[in-house]
């Protein structure tokens, strides 16, 4: 049986909050990546990491959200985005590297077919 | 009376007013916290103060061979140079300009040798270096706690940073191995307070830069 120790409305607000911080210490890590001391002069990466894994505990015992979308064109943009992006950071972060432009491709195309497989899996439980 | 109903319902899984603030709180922290970022960053001109307590961590100065250990005296911890050429790394923030360094040692210097301090400015282990310090024949400062400082320019010195950070030297010539006459007058320091003068878009704008070479400015 599921246990859930937050449910409905308030379970809603901690995954939604859990995101929210996902992608707001995803995006800073990215900037921290490429242009170092661009967040670590001004903020403890450590401590939003420390937040973000108490919100995703908290997240884990929450009730989810069983309605499920399909994927539209939105999704396939993001996702191209978000294979464009993981190429480019790849690809200044290894520049330095003979592969270089193997391990960036490599890379990209692994984001590109997790993120299918997970829109996929969507899919098929609807 | 279905109708009711559903309306009740759909009250019931409507969201609650105090859960919607809380979403719209939440989203706008994390937006602040980009702005916030973006403009420190980008936008504004300001000062980055970094106070290295000296006396508090054997970390700060390199190679440990030419320090002491810790000392206290009179409530003031401090670590000598015993060698001469002893170097010390600091972060320096994006968009920096100038560079102040400002340090705190005790004047136990012989008459005529000099104190200085270095930047790097190649990758070949090149410093550009500034007198901060001399000593006369007859130093009313002798073993007086002075504070001195000197600055340095990142462009016009073209120092060199490696991952974010400059890497200085604190030289008192004195204290080189072949000079047995003064190589055993210690200089105790306290604390390195280096002071970034941080350029941002706005300013460099002001001052008739180009757009591209303002944000190649604050971004390098």
């Amino acid at each position: 049986m599921e246990k859930n120790l937050f449910k409905s409305h308030n379970a809603n607000l901690i995954n939604y909050t859990f995101q929210i911080a996902l992608a707001t210490y995803a995006t800073l890590l990215i900037l921290e990546e490429i242009w170092k001391g661009f967040v670590s002069t001004y903020i403890n990466l450590n401590l939003a990491l420390l937040l973000i894994t108490i919100l995703g505990i908290l997240s884990i015992f929450s009730e989810q959200n069983k309605t499920k979308k399909i994927p539209s064109r939105l999704d396939y943009l993001i996702i191209s985005i978000l294979t464009i992006l993981g190429f480019m950071v790849t690809k200044s972060k290894t520049a330095s590297l003979d592969f270089s432009l193997e391990v960036s491709l490599f890379s990209s195309i692994l984001i590109a077919i997790l993120c299918l497989i997970i829109l996929e899996n969507n899919e098929k439980q609807n | 009376m279905i109708k009711e109903e559903i309306k009740n319902f759909e009250k019931y899984i409507e969201e609650p007013k105090h859960i919607k603030i809380l979403k719209i709180a939440t989203t706008a922290i994390a937006l602040t916290l980009i702005i916030f970022l973006t403009y420190n960053n980008l936008l504004a001109s300001k000062e980055i103060i970094y106070v290295y307590d000296i006396g508090d961590s054997n970390d700060y100065l390199s190679p440990s061979d030419r320090i002491s250990k810790k000392t206290t005296e009179e409530n003031t911890t401090y670590i000598n140079l015993t060698g001469h050429l002893v170097y010390f790394w600091t972060n320096i923030p994006r968009g920096t300009k100038t560079i102040e360094v400002e340090i705190s040692f005790k004047d136990n210097f012989p008459a005529k040798s000099t104190f200085n301090i270095g930047a790097r400015n190649n990758q070949t282990w090149s410093y550009q270096y500034n007198q901060i310090y001399e000593a006369k024949e007859k130093s009313m400062n002798e073993k007086k706690w002075l504070t001195r400082s000197t600055k340095f320019e990142k462009n016009e010195d073209s120092l060199y940073l490696e991952d974010r950070k400059l890497s200085l030297f604190l030289n008192a010539e004195h204290l080189r191995e072949d000079l047995i006459e003064t190589n055993s007058k210690e200089i105790p320091i306290d604390y390195i307070k280096i002071t970034a003068h941080k350029s941002g878009l706005i300013e460099r704008i002001k001052n008739k830069e180009s757009f591209i070479e303002a944000l190649k400015g604050v971004l390098s």
